[in-house]
């Protein structure tokens, strides 16, 4: 079996507290689609291996450059399916990172009929993404903010 | 000694926030903007040491910010690290045409974003080097459209002393990049005066650094041309001769195999 690379410090009970977090403001009136519903029907002892094996993961790829580097759980939201929680490993230890993918960031030209409620469409989508971002910052979960203010607190105390 | 200086370009801004406090701490000043309009405004006014640029900018793209500063300043301006969400090696390689001297994705680590700033401004700190990488970048991207900036930054380099083997090399490497994009350029008259100003302004850097010394040996492995050493007696007018071989428009068919 091939070995799942950079999961060093990603455990099954970070990832079902992010899943949990992003779909309570993705899907704040709970109708998560029957199809991403297994996401939110975890038990909290769910192991990594099982919750990687479900569908609607993507996993990193063993070629591909920084693009593959990373996991990726469609969980969409109330308006939009195609938006995903991302999971980078970042330094030398692997650390994760969690981010949201609005994967959203298509060419409509300016003159498009369709340009104008797509730009409202990202706007929104950007607007929860960053939402879900500060959750997971204010619960524990590791996001670049996090991981930043981190590195200002440890440098700040050795000085 | 005055402070490295750092500009942060992030539409998040919290992120942006972070990043300059991040290199505050490491002793910098550092200033922050959000937009790619602010950027190119305050590269020119302030003339940062470094930019930390993001690509997706709510109103003029990364790419595009790095490409306008680097028309202003081709030679002496800012490193540039471009920081973005954009991964995938098509991407990289429009950050590197655009300009950027660094490119890092996001998310990244604190310390490996510090780390190639020390480096880029490092290399800031050391002219002859930083020119000699973005003459070979800009060689190898926009010089098909405009060879001026590399004509400019070739101009540069040689007036910068001393002048070492390896850099007379690079030099050579970058006119024989610039003969060839003459040669295939659609309308190489356009670039003739780019070619003039090169070979004199080479001459003359040469001539007043060797004088009667032997010239350093330049073998750059390319099919056009292999320079010898040779004698300030004949080195300079050589390459004189070459830059006006191609003057005359004899450059379309550049099979040529000159041993000076």
């Amino acid at each position: 079996m091939t070995p799942i690379p950079f999961t060093n410090s990603l455990t099954g009970a970070l990832l079902i507290r992010a899943f949990r977090t992003y779909q309570a403001l993705a899907y704040p009136k709970g109708d998560i689609p029957a199809n991403r519903r297994h996401f939110a029907d975890l038990p909290d002892d769910r192991s990594l291996t099982d919750i990687l094996s479900l569908s609607g993961v993507e996993s990193p790829k063993t070629t591909g450059g920084p693009a593959a580097s990373c996991y990726r759980f469609r969980l969409g939201c109330e308006w939009y399916p195609h938006m995903k929680i991302l999971v980078n490993f970042v330094g030398p230890q692997g650390e994760p990172i969690f981010s949201v993918d609005t994967h959203d960031q298509l060419p409509v030209p300016a003159d498009s009929p369709d340009a104008a409620p797509f730009r409202a469409l990202q706007a929104r989508n950007l607007e929860l993404a960053t939402r879900i971002q500060d959750a997971w910052t204010q619960n524990g979960i590791p996001t670049q903010v996090s991981q930043l203010k981190q590195y200002l607190e440890e440098h700040r105390a050795k000085r | 000694m005055s402070a490295r200086t750092i500009l942060v370009v992030d539409d998040e801004p919290l992120i942006g926030e972070l990043v300059a406090e991040i290199f505050e701490l490491h002793g910098y000043e550092s200033r922050r903007v959000e937009t790619g309009s602010d950027a190119l405004q305050m590269a020119s006014g302030w003339h940062p040491h470094a930019i930390i640029l993001d690509v997706m900018l709510p109103d003029i793209d990364g790419f595009e910010v790095c490409r306008r500063i680097r028309a202003s300043e081709p030679s002496q301006g800012p490193g540039i690290l471009m920081l973005t969400g954009m991964p995938l090696p098509a991407d990289r390689q429009r950050g590197f045409q655009a300009g950027a001297d660094r490119y890092l994705t996001k998310p990244f680590s604190a310390p490996d974003l510090v780390s190639e700033i020390e480096s880029l401004i490092g290399e800031y700190e050391s002219p002859v080097e930083c020119r000699c990488r973005r003459m070979s970048v800009l060689s190898l991207s926009g010089l098909r459209d405009d060879p001026q900036p590399l004509a400019e930054m070739l101009c540069d380099l040689v007036r910068v002393t001393p002048l070492t083997t390896s850099e007379i090399e690079q030099f050579g490497n970058a006119v024989i990049e610039l003969a060839s994009a003459c040669a295939h350029a659609s309308d190489p008259t356009s670039d003739i005066e780019s070619w003039r100003l090169i070979c004199r302004v080479f001459r003359d850097r040469l001539e007043s650094s060797f004088e009667a010394a032997h010239v350093p040996v330049v073998r750059t492995g390319h099919p056009l041309v292999d320079l010898h050493d040779r004698t300030m007696e004949t080195l300079p007018p050589s390459l004189s001769a070459l830059g006006d071989s191609l003057v005359r428009g004899e450059f379309p068919s550049l099979s040529i195999h000159r041993h000076f």
